[in-house]
């Protein structure tokens, strides 16, 4: 059972309601007490720290919650600052026998994990900035979800406040401190106090957040009930959504990203979309209890969404058919994952307790008073598809990035044996066509758009049963800015396709493809489009901007220096190097008299060496990588 | 199951048993999977109830065709082979062609198991490993319940 942020919220309030039965303290206990109450002042202090503060951009109410939050957190550090003086310099460890100091330590520490919690949401961005790091950061940042937030820390603050005005600590020099924590205590509540008009349904939401944490693996198992397979289900999808991660593109593509890899974890998507409308199928025919019509009604309206999102999920899939990145091995960790809510959602949706996808296994569906057998068989049920439809749109998502990531680092190619008869390629892979690589991208833009609107029509279902999953829709509601905006910059279709170029070097800029060079511009303008010239075309460009930037290197090295360094005498034995290598791929026959006509050999002969190289050292490193898994 | 496409079946299966080369080999291996995976996305809405696995049969039968396109004998270029591959309509009994196809998969996998003993080159080996697996992947996909 995972935490949530409301576990936190929970124990602090016990925590602080228990310190406030005391309205005296011991003789000599009140510089613990001060020092206990200051660390929950501060742990208040820096959820509130993390409220940014206003900006030119924000709405009237905005702006006035996020100055309540400042002058809140002003007025705490004041009343900290009070209770430093009472609490002395040295640390004053809590003793036993001292209640009110326990319990606010006890307190402070859940204050601070509950923002521990919040904070696994985000990771730091290439700026420092926080980065969203799960689908449930939108939430954590959303008005509403904040301003219950708000009301949470002036409620502890009204309560602490109130305590340490009637606290009987011995001397004057406490008493003057707590004192004078309890106004600023009192102070930050007023600041807050319009928050308490906060939704209901925030809170709820802001209680519901759960640490960002993978769920541990549970491998599905045979012979599970349906109330063993609906929770199986849905920490499958949990930790599906966990996985599927949207790409930023900081980072180099992971070597599991495969064409295997997308195109499983598209027919796993494919698999849980069917199944998942067998399940609802199945509902539809439970016996109706008083109200239920409705529900009945809505799983109804859900079956022609859902049919159309794994259609979609399918085509995606058939996408990839032709497709290859030259290495296999295993799946990424999302379509393994996949794959097993595929056998969760079809245990759940078929009567055989061992279904797989394999033929032998019979497709008869399971009897609808099973999964909705009282008191909450509906609800877990429509919970465990709707965790499971809303895991897979995450997933479409995520590959949709990667997969138009990979295609702009030249990936992406096709097996040449697939090609049809008039294309004359002696190696192994071409890269795949621009329009290939539009198909592949616009099927799953498809995929995502039909995807979304099952889960919606699922959303809708979950409110109406108020089936544990609802929240999902919350979370939705709060992410729909996010996802109306792509998380990699979109790009029009005629720029989708991948550069025939080989892969960059520095892989995250390789999402902005560089604009072709003088060759490729000219080859292009005379109306070439097959991949293999364009590639040579490229190589050739590349080829001269690598020497015309060794050229001015030697250049200023001249002026700058007379003897050479070691970067630059190794910058040379590579080109050397490469020379050399791709020499031996050079055909037999003689350069075109174009070619030869260039000032020097080297200029010359290096980018038509460079392009078979090119090719060639691709179609070895792919074999490599390929062996490489296996060895 | 129509009589041309049992012809192809038993064509390509033949080819399978005559190839002398590694290469020869690779290549007929190749336009078995590739006629796997056509005839499987044809017959995908034939019959609800073999949805899943005919979907995971054609995905397996990509991955054992292209870990065969990365051996490093696999022959490069040929383009228009495997197009033209592609076994005859299935006909109206699915689970007739589906056993036909599990039988010629599981041929597949043992030419691959014995050209991964006998190759000297470990990526060759690696790659038929790679479309061994796959062929008996498929070969339990597609295989119809004891009787």
């Amino acid at each position: 059972m995972t935490a949530t942020f409301g576990d936190f919220l929970d124990a602090a309030r016990a925590h602080i309601d228990a310190a406030s039965q005391h309205r005296e303290l011991a003789s000599g206990s009140a510089p613990a007490a001060a020092q206990e109450l200051g660390r929950v002042i501060a742990a208040l202090a820096r959820h509130l720290a993390d409220v940014p503060d206003s900006s030119p951009g924000d709405t009237h109410t905005a702006a006035a919650w996020r100055r309540a939050a400042r002058d809140a957190r002003l007025a705490l550090t004041q009343a900290g600052a009070a209770l430093r003086l009472a609490a002395g310099t040295a640390p004053v460890p809590p003793v036993s026998g001292d209640p009110p100091a326990a319990q606010l330590s006890a307190a402070a520490a859940a204050l601070t994990a509950g923002r521990d919690l919040l904070q696994t949401h985000f990771q730091p961005g290439p700026a420092g900035a926080p980065r969203p790091a799960s689908h449930w950061a939108p939430a954590v940042t959303t008005e509403p979800v904040a301003v219950a937030l708000l009301s949470e820390i002036a409620a502890f603050a009204n309560r602490l406040g109130r305590w340490s005005a009637q606290l009987s600590p011995a001397g004057p020099t406490a008493t003057h401190a707590f004192n004078t924590a309890s106004r600023g205590l009192w102070a930050a509540a007023a600041a807050l106090d319009h928050t308490r008009r906060h939704a209901p349904a925030a809170a709820e939401l802001l209680r519901a957040i759960p640490a960002n944490t993978l769920p541990p693996y549970r491998p599905p198992g045979s012979r599970q009930s349906v109330g063993q397979l609906c929770q199986g289900a849905t920490n499958t999808a949990e930790r599906l959504r966990h996985l599927a991660r949207p790409f930023t593109g900081d980072a180099a593509l992971p070597e599991t990203m495969t064409a295997a890899s997308w195109q499983r974890a598209a027919h796993a998507t494919a698999i849980v979309g069917h199944a998942s409308e067998i399940v609802l199928y199945s509902l539809t025919r439970r016996p109706r209890v008083g109200t239920e019509a409705a529900i009945t009604a809505a799983l109804r309206g859900a079956a022609a969404p859902l049919a159309s999102a794994w259609q979609a999920g399918r085509a995606a899939a058939r996408q990839w058919d032709p497709i290859t990145t030259g290495t296999n091995g295993q799946p990424g960790a999302a379509a393994a994952e996949a794959g097993d809510l595929a056998v969760w959602i079809g245990r759940l949706a078929y009567r055989d307790p061992g279904w797989t996808p394999a033929r032998h296994h019979p497709n008869a569906p399971r009897q609808p008073a099973e999964l909705a057998a009282p008191p909450d068989g509906l609800r877990t049920t429509l919970a465990a598809v709707h965790h499971a439809i809303d895991a897979v749109t995450h997933l479409l998502s995520a590959d949709r990035d990667t997969a138009r990531a990979a295609a702009a680092e030249g990936r992406l190619f096709i097996p040449t044996r697939l090609l049809p008869g008039h294309y004359d390629i002696p190696y192994r892979y071409a890269p795949i066509p621009a329009e290939t690589t539009d198909t592949l991208l616009g099927t799953y833009d498809a995929a995502i758009t039909a995807a979304t609107r099952a889960v919606r029509a699922l959303d809708d279902i979950a409110a109406k049963a108020d089936s544990p999953s609802a929240i999902l829709a919350s979370i939705r509601a709060a992410a729909q800015d996010q996802h109306a905006t792509p998380r990699v910059p979109a790009k029009p279709p005629s720029a989708r396709h991948a550069p025939a170029r080989p892969p960059r070097a520095d892989r995250r800029h390789a999402l902005v493809p560089r604009p072709p060079g003088p060759v490729e511009t000219t080859v292009r303008d005379l109306g070439i489009s097959e991949p293999a010239l364009l590639a040579r075309a490229a190589s050739i460009d590349d080829a001269a901007s690598d020497l015309v930037a060794q050229a001015r290197n030697r250049s200023q090295r001249h002026d700058a220096a007379p003897r050479p360094t070691a970067e630059t005498n190794h910058a040379a034995a590579s080109a050397r190097s490469a020379a050399q290598l791709a020499a031996k791929d050079f055909p037999a026959k003689q350069p075109p008299p174009d070619l030869q006509a260039a000032s020097t050999a080297e200029v010359s002969m290096a980018p038509m060496n460079r392009r078979r190289s090119t090719s060639r050292s691709q179609d070895e490193r792919l074999g490599r990588a390929t062996s490489s898994r296996r060895t | 199951m129509n009589n041309t496409a049992r012809e192809e079946l038993a064509a390509m299966a033949a080819r399978l048993s005559r190839s002398a080369s590694l290469a020869g080999l690779l290549a007929a291996g190749f336009d078995v999977f590739e006629a796997i995976r056509a005839w499987c996305r044809a017959c995908e809405d034939s019959e609800p109830g073999l949805l899943a696995a005919l979907m995971m049969a054609a995905g397996a039968a990509v991955e054992g065709r292209n870990a065969l396109a990365a051996a490093p004998s696999f022959p490069p270029g040929g383009g228009g082979g495997a197009a033209g591959a592609v076994a005859g309509a299935p006909g109206a009994d699915v689970g007739e062609a589906a056993d036909a196809l599990a039988a010629l998969a599981g041929l597949l996998a043992d030419a691959m198991s014995a050209a991964a003993a006998g190759t000297g080159d470990p990526a060759d080996r690696v790659s038929c490993a790679d479309a061994g697996d796959a062929a008996r992947q498929i070969s339990h996909l597609l295989a119809g319940p004891a009787r």
